[in-house]
């Protein structure tokens, strides 16, 4: 299995976005893809053409006594997905503090007896909590979604100092950041990302998503962007971050062989 | 089975499948083919073409509308010479042999045919070079086994034996006279080792085919001296002496060329030390005089990007012009400016004058045109860090527009020019001996050294050479490397490019005569040996005008030139022509810098203009030679009748030859029959060169006033709405972009504005521009109100990548000889249709007879058609 | 898009250094003018960079 972990540096730098387009595309290269929305906000299944007025989720599932499994939804093109549901602060409390184990989401994946390829997507949320750590504990790898702004550059040096990632250096060397939202006409802009390529030096992902209208036409029509204009610049990005993506774990298994 | 797949192999069929198919449904082309077959056995498949396409024909008739406009349109691919729209009867010959062709020639059968005979050659050159490649496995062991017993031997001899034994060896190889059929033996064992030899990979096969091709030239000369000459009479010996003085010129001028390119030195260059204190500083000269500001720009802003430490870069633009507008950009963008009071011996002087004022450790000079790239310093200078005694690196020349030579071919990217034989093969080789030439522009030197010498030399036109040649003199070394750090545009006309060669070899000319590098103390033999090759490389026209003139001699006056027997002739002269060009055309010496027979045209070119100042020049130096140089230059006209006048000369006369040639062939003695083929031949060849040469220069107009550089990475457009669409950035110059979309992903419009998203490293830039032309999916893009700082961001993301030229050489070809030669002929040919225009009129309208039918006759030959389009799917 | 971005890799291996071993001097300048440009870029850039690098360097 190769779990991904996808998290903002801070909310709505688009992860659920860069999410939703990584899962549609590597199903569109033959994977198998579960994505599993991690985030409250329960945006993700907007993505997938799922009515807005549906408030099922494993979440909502847990809280109301049943089983998660049928939170289950696959879109027409064949990703997997599981949304979080829409609940309330309570529930989401008691959730956290009465359903979520030590190993809760170990088990959960370990549960659905998924094919060694098949890819698990999670959509962490920025803040941190005791599922968020299980999830980027499990991951193989970490996109942490950032744009080029200063608010962005403070969260992610703050990130660096004190907090979980950076103490942590099993978590570090597995994170690799990806810049969103990107707008070289911008003068700060421009400016940001020499700053942030200097301080994450080798840690970026070849490749930035720019600010781009298709983006968020596709979201209005509740796809994702590679569906709606497959033809975009960001739809190409998307796709190549999917195949470095591939190669990543390509090059992974080969080192653990030649070991 | 979809069409689009790549990988699915489609096989060529007979022409009647693929009109049938393309009209009618596949299951009645398949029932043609089963019916076909049944019918007509292999052999006659001819005859079942012809009654298909018949039958083709006379379906068209009952076909439906659309149907017949898909026949109509892949009757005009397979026979594109024809018009359709008012056939004429020379049209309905086309069409029998253009069918005919394709229905024999051009189907599966005769390409499997062919593929099967290239297989066999392929098999035999591996079985001819098996033998070999044990041989020199072989001759390893024993010579190891050598080195281990011979204990006792001194080292310090090793070099003076191997000479005298490799004299003693040439001395033999050279004058064992040979009869008829050991001298052929001799020609087909060298062929054989010289295609052995092409097969290697590596520096090996160079040496062997330079050793072969010297092995048979002098053979030839020795041959020539002792055996050639008719002593009985005087014009005989005195006409006869000149020609092999001339053969022995080129001889000489070949062997001191091999001697350079034989091992280049591809230097590697020093990294710099970690810690940026220490780097030396350096001031960037660039001396303008007339040029436009729009070009100083760019090379400003380049030097501007040049990655070094900013307060230890000094740029100064050296404005002899002393215009304002100059002087406004230095402030706006923070570089130096410097005037003079007068305008004292031109670059040379105005340099002198900066080095004076300024005070760098070390001087970079940057012609007005020459763009560095950003890596342009830190790739170079590590080397004088190394070496004390360095004083001068020169980089390579690149040259991004195609030149006057190139553009009147029109056949850029596909030949070379002779700038970038000269940075590769010569520059490399001259490094050897630490004589890299000083081209005058794209080099750094050490302040402190130049200044020993005086500065920049201004006692002759070449200064550049000059100033080289004595750094050398006080023991400075200088060093080339072959990396494309800068490039620069080339002359705009013809005749300013030959005016600046004149003014090079008038230069040397004048070098040889004031400061001679033969005399004179601190230069080594090799550094010696390397002026005396580029003096004799500037003379070399002399010879070729004597090969030009040399068959009159007998056509003319009967005077027996090569006093040999017609066969011997043919066996000595033959190899050692073929040779000599078999060795510089291929892999082998030159690599691909060098193409040999555009090369031959280029040289009989400047035959002329370059050899006689030149030799002025060298007999008197103090002479008018700016005069003269620049003379030519200045005259209206320059290039076009007058230009070519002592070439139309000789035209005439190597027409006279040809005439009395036929005189001779059909009237004279029957026993000099051949003899006179054989001149018949040479004046044939003459002409061909000399016809090329006039074609050469005839002018074709640049009509771009900013020369777009082509290039091929992907950037990213985004248009007024916001979206953002991928683009491919195709060409590039100061002022604008030319950008390829994909049609069916999105459309542009005439007087968008879009940003477009160009990145370098890890960064990206925007840049506003307005689209002008829209042509398809191709379209034009001019900049709209760049600031200072997104010209420079412009500047570094395009001309100063360092990679901006690396990939240049990619897109040249291979010296196909064969193709070389058919091209050279219909080029050299079209130089006499050029000529013929501007004969008086009843002679034009002969020739234009003759043209028009060689053209008519070209027409009725069948094409082949490589139209992928045209291939029907085998089921 | 293309993975190679880095325009220094060709030429430095033609001549037989690193691309490694060179240093971009113009996008380092370039750091120095954006913080001074914005100074609250250059507050946590100056104190994060730093302790950034001591954190690398006791990990690894």
């Amino acid at each position: 299995m190769h779990i991904l972990c996808v998290q903002g540096i801070r909310a709505g730098v688009g992860a659920s976005t860069v999410v939703a387009n990584l899962a549609r595309i590597l199903r569109e290269l033959n994977q198998d893809v579960l994505v599993f929305d991690l985030n409250p906000s329960n945006l993700l299944r907007l993505h997938f053409n799922m009515d807005w007025q549906n408030s099922s989720g494993w979440a909502l599932n847990i809280c109301e006594q049943k089983s998660w499994h049928d939170a289950g939804f696959q879109c027409e093109q064949g990703v997997h997905f599981l949304p979080f549901g829409q609940i309330n602060y309570k529930n989401h409390q008691v959730l956290m503090s009465n359903y979520i184990s030590e190993n809760w989401l170990s088990d959960t994946l370990n549960s659905l007896d998924l094919l060694d390829e098949s890819w698990i997507i999670l959509n962490v949320p920025s803040e941190l909590n005791a599922l968020n750590i299980q999830a980027l504990n499990l991951s193989d790898i970490i996109l942490r979604i950032f744009e080029p702004s200063v608010a962005c550059l403070s969260q992610l040096i703050n990130s660096m100092q004190s907090s979980y990632i950076h103490n942590d250096n099993s978590l570090s060397n597995k994170s690799y950041y990806l810049m969103n939202k990107l707008m070289p006409s911008s003068e700060i802009d421009y400016e940001m990302i020499l700053i942030f390529n200097k301080v994450l030096s080798n840690k970026t992902i070849p490749v930035n998503i720019h600010f781009d209208e298709n983006i968020k036409e596709a979201f209005a029509h509740q796809t994702t962007v590679t569906l709606h204009a497959p033809n975009s610049a960001s739809a190409k990005e998307f796709r190549t971050i999917a195949i470095w993506l591939i190669s990543y774990f390509k090059r992974r298994s080969k080192n653990y062989v030649s070991e | 089975m979809s069409a689009n797949n790549p990988f699915y192999v489609k096989n060529k069929l007979s022409l009647d499948v693929v009109f049938l198919s393309i009209v009618f449904q596949s299951i009645i082309v398949e029932d043609w083919l089963v019916f076909k077959k049944h019918l007509f056995n292999d052999r006659s498949q001819f005859y079942g073409t012809l009654i298909g396409l018949i039958i083709f024909v006379f379906l068209l008739f009952f076909c439906h509308e659309p149907q017949r406009i898909k026949a109509a349109q892949t009757l005009k691919k397979s026979f594109p010479h024809i018009n359709w729209a008012r056939p004429t009867f020379a049209d309905a010959i086309r069409f029998v042999i253009q069918a005919m062709w394709l229905g024999t020639i051009q189907t599966k059968n005769a390409y499997n045919t062919l593929f099967f005979y290239q297989k066999l050659l392929y098999r035999l050159k591996g079985i001819v070079s098996l033998p070999f490649n044990g041989a020199i496995k072989a001759i390893g062991m024993v010579l190891s086994k050598f080195e281990r017993s011979s204990k006792y031997y001194h080292e310090e001899f090793e070099p003076y034996v191997y000479v005298l034994f490799l004299l003693l060896l040439g001395f033999i190889c050279f004058t064992v006279p040979f009869n008829i059929p050991a001298q052929i033996i001799f020609v087909i064992l060298a062929g054989v080792v010289s295609i052995i030899a092409r097969a290697i990979v590596g520096h090996l096969s160079k040496l062997i085919l330079i050793t072969l091709a010297l092995a048979v030239l002098t053979r030839y000369l020795w041959w020539r001296c002792t055996s050639t000459l008719n002593i009985d009479s005087h014009i005989d010996v005195f006409l006869g002496v000149i020609l092999i003085c001339a053969e022995i010129y080129t001889w000489f001028i070949l062997l001191l060329s091999y001697f350079q390119i034989a091992w280049p030195l591809q230097r590697k260059t020093v990294p710099l030390p970690d810690d940026e204190s220490l780097w030396p500083s350096v001031d960037i000269f660039i001396p303008t005089y007339n040029e436009k500001l729009d070009i100083v720009k760019i090379t400003t802003l380049a030097a501007l990007s040049i990655d070094w430490p900013e307060d230890k870069l000094n740029i100064f633009i050296l404005d002899d012009g002393k215009r304002s507008s100059f002087q406004e950009f230095a402030e706006q963008v923070n570089v130096g400016y410097i005037t003079r009071n007068n305008n004292f011996h031109g670059k040379a002087g105005n340099i002198n004058h900066a080095l004076m004022i300024t005070k760098s450790d070390y001087v970079t000079i940057l012609e007005c045109d020459h763009i560095p790239v950003r890596s342009f310093l830190q790739l170079t200078m590590g080397c004088f860090l190394e070496d004390e005694q360095l004083a001068l690196i020169q980089t390579s020349h690149h040259l991004y527009s195609p030149d006057p030579f190139e553009r009147n071919i029109s056949d850029f990217k596909k030949t070379l020019n002779e700038d970038n034989w000269f940075n590769g093969a010569v520059q490399e080789g001259s490094d050897l001996e630490h004589v890299s030439l000083f081209r005058g522009s794209g080099a750094i030197l050490k302040r402190e050294s130049l200044l020993e010498v005086g500065g920049i030399a201004v006692e002759t036109v070449n200064e550049d050479e000059h100033t080289a040649l004595r750094l050398h003199r006080n023991g400075y070394t200088s060093a080339y490397i072959n990396v494309i750090q800068a490039a620069r545009l080339t002359t705009a006309t013809l005749a300013e490019h030959i005016g600046q060669l004149i003014l090079r070899a008038c230069g040397m000319a004048q070098i040889f005569r004031i400061d001679n590098p033969l005399l004179g103390k601190g230069l080594s033999i090799g550094q010696r040996l390397y002026y005396v090759n580029a003096m004799a490389h500037f003379l070399g026209g002399i010879p070729r005008l004597i090969f030009l003139l040399a068959p009159l001699g007998f056509l003319f006056f009967h005077s027996y030139l090569i006093h040999a027997p017609t066969v011997e002739i043919l066996l000595y002269a033959i190899p050692a022509f073929v040779y000599s060009s078999i060795a510089n055309s291929y892999q082998c010496l030159h690599g691909k810098q060098r193409y040999s027979f555009w090369n031959e045209i280029y040289q009989i070119v400047l035959a002329w203009y370059i050899t006689l100042p030149t030799a002025v020049t060298l007999i008197s130096p103090k002479g008018s030679v700016n005069v003269l140089a620049t003379e030519s230059l200045i005259k209206p006209g320059f290039l076009n009748p007058p230009f070519s006048r002592p070439y139309l000369f000789l035209v005439v006369l190597n027409l006279l030859a040809i005439a009395a040639a036929a005189y001779r062939f059909l009237f004279g003695s029957t026993d000099e029959n051949t003899m006179v083929l054989i001149y018949f031949a040479w004046t044939t060849y003459n002409l061909l060169v000399l016809g090329g040469a006039i074609n050469m220069m005839q002018e074709k107009k640049q009509v771009r006033m900013q020369h777009r550089i082509e290039v091929n990475t992907e950037v990213m457009l985004k248009k007024a709405s916001g979206h953002l669409i991928c683009a491919i950035l195709e060409d590039y110059s100061g002022s604008g972009l030319g950008l390829r979309i994909d049609m069916q992903a999105s459309t542009i419009e005439k007087n968008e504005k879009i940003q477009v998203l160009i990145s370098r490293g890890e960064r990206e830039f925007s840049f506003p521009a307005r689209v002008t032309n829209v042509n398809k999916g191709f379209f034009e893009a001019l900049f709209e109100n760049l600031t200072l700082q997104q010209q420079l961001d412009y500047i570094q993301c395009t001309y100063s990548r360092s990679d901006a030229w690396v990939t240049w050489n990619q897109y040249s070809t291979h010296d196909n000889a064969l193709s070389n030669i058919k091209t050279i002929i219909a080029f050299c040919f079209h130089g006499y249709i050029g000529l013929a225009r501007s004969l008086p009129r009843f002679i034009t309208k002969f020739f234009l007879l003759v043209g028009t039918s060689t053209v008519f006759i070209k027409t009725l030959l069948p094409k082949n058609i490589n139209d992928n389009s045209i291939q029907y799917e085998n089921v | 898009m293309k993975y190679k971005k880095n325009d220094l890799d060709g030429p430095c291996k033609n001549i037989g250094i690193e691309a490694g071993n060179y240093i971009e001097i113009k996008e380092n300048e370039a750091v120095i003018k954006i913080k001074k440009k914005w100074p609250l870029v250059d507050q946590i850039i100056s104190s994060g960079i730093r302790n950034f690098v001591n954190q690398h360097n006791k990990t690894t």
